[in-house]
């Protein structure tokens, strides 16, 4: 099986600098990472290849120096890796970003694809699901669990508190979350990095780089609001529905549960019985 | 890819004029009730328990230690509070700057007038801006006049200037939950007609003449904080709105940091708060005050752990953490935190049964026998053994884990035996009630050090007299615990409901029914607590105790937000009753006054929270036929956490 795992490379830091001219991210001097997501991507891919044999090509687009990410991923046990760099896709946004992947993906052929379900730096999962659309395959977001079997994908989503399962025909393209799995330790290897240029591909010269890029940013600043790990209580209620805002961890009342009580036995036979019990039994 | 939790805020070291911090913990003022008291003049004398209390906290690694103090003879909340400006105290509070600064660690004075707060009963003399007593307590103040404040202002002076001569290194004064200061900032205790009142500007005189006073007199390099209530929470009290105008006219009145703090005595579980305030709640106090002035703030409220801290200092919450329980429990969290022990450090879990209790005598914790004992108990007081023996402990509840750590720590061969599947004995019932389940704190602490010091526990193993004899140890401790007792109440045969013992029914939660009767003859958590338990699960409570209110021996903030939950959930409280006699489908009760009766119906399920008996047939089997043999815990007598650890402790270095 032909499995293709695009990566991204990301600052390490959460304090990412915004160049004020350009209002894209400065990215001297922050030190660079896989994105977390693609990481536990380039496992799944790795741990289907290992279980069905096949070959997995990692792909990343982004300037010279992303080819240590895909280094990074040839150490993980990628079989092949390669690096999309062209001035002329530079300021690519999502939608060029999506199109140019695509043609890279069949270009090289692929029975299944993987990403990340976003990146930590712009946060916008759009990029897998452009690609779907525009080679017009199935695609899985928020996907938990991966699995092939007797060549039909078996994909788990997670969805707020429920899981969906799904089937389909391959190819098709998963967004894979983070704790999908634990991504396996980088060993040596002495595979190398192969560059693509956009002359390499079939592209309309339209769709890409800063051309191809209807997204215009308009203004990024530092959020004031930070996520801090304190409760802030309302001043203007009084002392004492100050005082039971705190103890209920900055909530007015602390909801009632229907809470059920009885042996272990009854209790089980109970719930066994409990009206839409059954849709969360798999 | 992982980064590393350094903790490079909280270890970094903090400036603050000419004094330098070596890291961002600080041990935050307290009454310690170490003072001596030997009558009329002789008081507030700063002991030797004193200096050892604070020196214990540097050894541990904190930054400063800050030693609460009543500058005033006249007006002293206990006498057990130390006298800030009292001859006799010179010696010992040399010794105290001396002994912590060989730690790198600073000493700083805390100067307070008690005004119309008190710990005693009578207090002496009680003075506010106005006359009013302060509603938490009956006894009435004096009205200051000029003549009276110029004195107190003196005194202030004079125990700052004296302290700074004698080596320490900054001072801080009490605008916080008791005292003095407070009141003349108080819209609602300040009604004074004269300067002094009136207007903010003028209700803020007083302390800002007491500020420049103190600056006049050590100078202007010498640091100068205020532990500043922000919020108080009373009814008729000021907020947050209030404190942070309180905060901006000492900044401009030239203080040099800010101490949060919250409460006052008539809300004083939210000064020390207990269990139900969740670990941390104050920090928005913090900072707002961040957010409204520009000098140091150092936090307050239930911080336990350093990452806890950590993040608080790095999301600029506060500048410097401020720890007082938890350094109680373990001083050297700092040290463990610099080390990288984080399993190590033993969290306070904000009972505030030892530290606060309902004693009031002196500061003491449940889980660290060595506060107040730092000279015998403290750190490095831990003598190796003599001679190792092999030491078999019966019972891994907290008497028989305490034995097992310390004798082990001594380098004794130990083994533990455990008839359950887990560890921790009652504990594990305590935890289940609402607001407890931090004890769990209690058995995780030593059960970690038994993994580290490599003490096997034998779980699921009832230890009889054949497996002692086939073990053959030289040292045997049985803490094997303590029975429920059920009192042989007239009609209990054949009364009509479930009557059962509440350990039986934290342990079967299903044999608890729908209409419940607590009968709270013990005082402590027991009662108040599994009742507090069975509203949680829904069920109509009614709470019938021969004491004059619901847990008279839980620590009074414990108490207070317990009864408050009680009345809030609805549940029928019937104090100065005893139970009588069951009749049939009735409770009968009895006033413990005039003997009158009251007959209660429609109950399912009657809970007793009485005494209990110790389990000691191993101890007595043994006793007197092995070499050594002892008993520890429970199995001793049955008591709280605190007797059972502090006489563990104690045993355990007998071995």
């Amino acid at each position: 099986m032909n499995i293709i795992v695009f990566v991204k490379q990301v600052p390490d830091t959460s304090e990412v600098k915004i160049d004020s001219k350009t209002n894209n991210l400065v990215r001297e001097g922050v030190p660079s990472i896989i994105n977390p997501y693609d990481e536990n991507g380039m496992e799944t891919a790795l741990a289907l290849r290992d279980e069905l044999g096949g070959k997995v090509t990692v792909v990343s687009m982004g300037p010279m120096q992303a080819s240590s990410t895909l280094e990074y991923c040839l150490k993980m046990g990628a079989d092949e890796a390669v690096l999309v760099s062209d001035r002329l896709i530079g300021g690519s946004d999502t939608l060029a970003t999506g199109y140019t992947l695509s043609e890279v993906a069949k270009k090289l052929g692929y029975d299944l694809i993987i990403c990340g379900n976003e990146a930590i730096d712009g946060c916008t999962g759009q990029v897998g699901p452009i690609m779907a659309e525009n080679l017009g395959i199935p695609q899985f977001t928020y996907v938990r669990d991966v699995q092939v079997e007797a060549g039909r994908l078996k994909v788990q989503r997670e969805v707020g508190r429920n899981i969906e399962f799904y089937e389909a025909e391959l190819p098709a393209l998963v967004c894979v979350l983070k704790d999908i799995n634990r991504p396996r330790k980088a060993e040596k290897t002495d595979k190398k990095v192969r560059l693509m240029k956009v002359a390499d591909l079939d592209l309309d010269l339209q769709k890409i780089g800063n051309g191809g890029s209807p997204t215009k940013v308009v203004k990024i600043k530092m959020s004031d609001a930070r996520a801090k790990s304190y409760v802030t209580i309302d001043d203007s209620l009084s002392a004492e529905e100050r005082i039971r805002m705190i103890i209920n961890g900055g909530i007015e009342k602390k909801e009632k549960i229907d809470l059920w009580r009885g042996t272990p036995e009854a209790i089980s036979d109970r719930l066994m019985e409990y009206d839409g019990f059954s849709r969360y039994i798999v | 890819m992982e980064t590393r939790n350094d903790f490079k805020h909280l270890l970094s070291p903090f400036t603050m004029g000419k004094v330098t911090f070596k890291n961002r913990f600080v041990f935050l003022p307290h009454h310690t009730g170490y003072a001596l008291d030997e009558g009329y003049l002789e008081n507030g004398l700063f002991s030797d328990r004193n200096v050892r209390h604070y020196v214990e906290r540097a050894k541990g690694g904190a930054a400063a230690v800050t030693v609460s103090q009543n500058v005033d003879p006249n007006s002293q909340m206990s006498f057990k509070y130390v006298l800030g400006f009292e001859p006799r105290n010179k010696d010992n509070f040399k010794r105290l700057a001396d002994e912590v600064h060989e730690y790198g660690c600073k000493a700083i004075t805390q100067l307070n007038q008690g005004g119309h707060t008190t710990l005693m009963n009578p207090p002496q003399l009680l003075v506010a801006p106005t006359q009013m007593n302060e509603p938490y307590c009956h006894f009435n103040t004096k009205e200051l006049e000029k003549e009276d404040m110029e004195l107190i202002k003196e005194y202030y002076v004079n125990s700052a200037a004296w302290q700074k001569e004698l080596g320490w290194d900054a001072v801080e004064l009490k605008i916080a939950h008791d005292g003095l200061l407070r009141t003349f900032v108080s819209p609602f205790f300040n009604r004074r007609e004269d300067e002094y009142g009136g207007s903010f500007e003028n209700r803020m005189r007083y302390p800002l003449e007491v500020i420049a006073a103190i600056r006049e007199a050590v100078g202007p390099d010498y640091p100068i904080g205020i532990r500043l209530c922000v919020d108080e929470f009373t009814w008729y009290g000021y907020s947050l709105e209030y404190g942070m105008k309180i905060a901006k006219a000492l900044e401009k009145g030239g203080v040099d940091y800010l101490s949060t703090d919250a409460g006052t005595f008539s809300s004083w579980y939210m000064q020390i708060p207990p269990s139900p305030l969740p670990l941390g709640w104050a920090i928005y106090e913090s900072a707002e005050l961040k957010k409204n002035v520009d000098i140091p703030i150092t936090a307050f409220g239930r911080i336990n752990d350093p990452v806890q801290a950590e993040t608080i200092l790095a999301e600029g919450n506060a500048d410097l953490i401020g720890m007082c329980r938890q350094l109680l429990c373990d001083p050297q969290t700092p040290n463990k935190t610099m080390e990288g022990r984080l399993d190590d450090i033993r969290h306070c879990i904000g009972c505030n049964e030892g530290c606060v209790g309902v004693d009031g005598i002196y500061v003491e914790c449940i889980q660290n026998p060595g506060v107040s004992r730092e000279k015998r108990l403290g750190i490095g007081t831990l003598e190796e053994a003599k001679e190792k023996k092999h030491v078999m402990v019966v019972g891994a509840g907290v008497a028989g884990l305490k034995v097992a750590e310390i004798a082990a720590k001594r380098g004794h061969n130990v083994q533990v035996y455990e008839k359950d599947s887990v560890v921790g004995g009652q504990v594990r019932l305590a935890e289940k009630l609402p607001y407890r389940n931090e004890l769990e704190e209690v058995y995780r602490y030593m059960k970690i050090q038994l993994q580290e010091l490599g003490v096997p526990v034998y779980y699921n193993t009832e230890v009889d007299e054949a497996l002692v004899m086939q073990e053959d140890p030289e040292v045997l401790v049985v803490a094997t615990g303590s029975s429920p007792l059920i009192p042989d109440f007239k009609g209990l045969k054949t009364a009509e409901m479930a009557v059962m013992d509440v350990r039986t029914a934290l342990k079967n939660v299903e044999k608890i029914g729908n209409n419940v009767l607590v009968y709270d003859d013990i005082g402590f958590w027991q009662g108040g607590g599994v009742a507090d338990y069975c509203q949680a699960l829904n069920a109509q409570v009614t709470v019938v105790t021969p004491s004059a209110s619901v847990g008279v021996d839980i620590e009074s903030g414990q108490a207070y937000l317990l009864n408050k939950r009680l009345y809030e959930n609805g549940a029928r409280i019937i104090t100065n009753h005893a139970i009588a006699r069951f009749d049939g489908g009735d409770v009968v009760l009895e006033n413990v006054y005039n003997h009158e009766e009251m007959r209660l119906g429609g109950l399912d399920t009657v809970l007793i929270a009485g005494q209990s008996r110790s389990v000691n047939g191993l101890y007595k089997a043994f006793k007197g036929k092995r070499p050594e043999v002892y008993s520890a815990g429970d199995c001793v007598a049955p008591r709280a956490i605190e007797q059972a650890i502090l006489e563990a402790e104690v045993l355990a270095r007998r071995i």
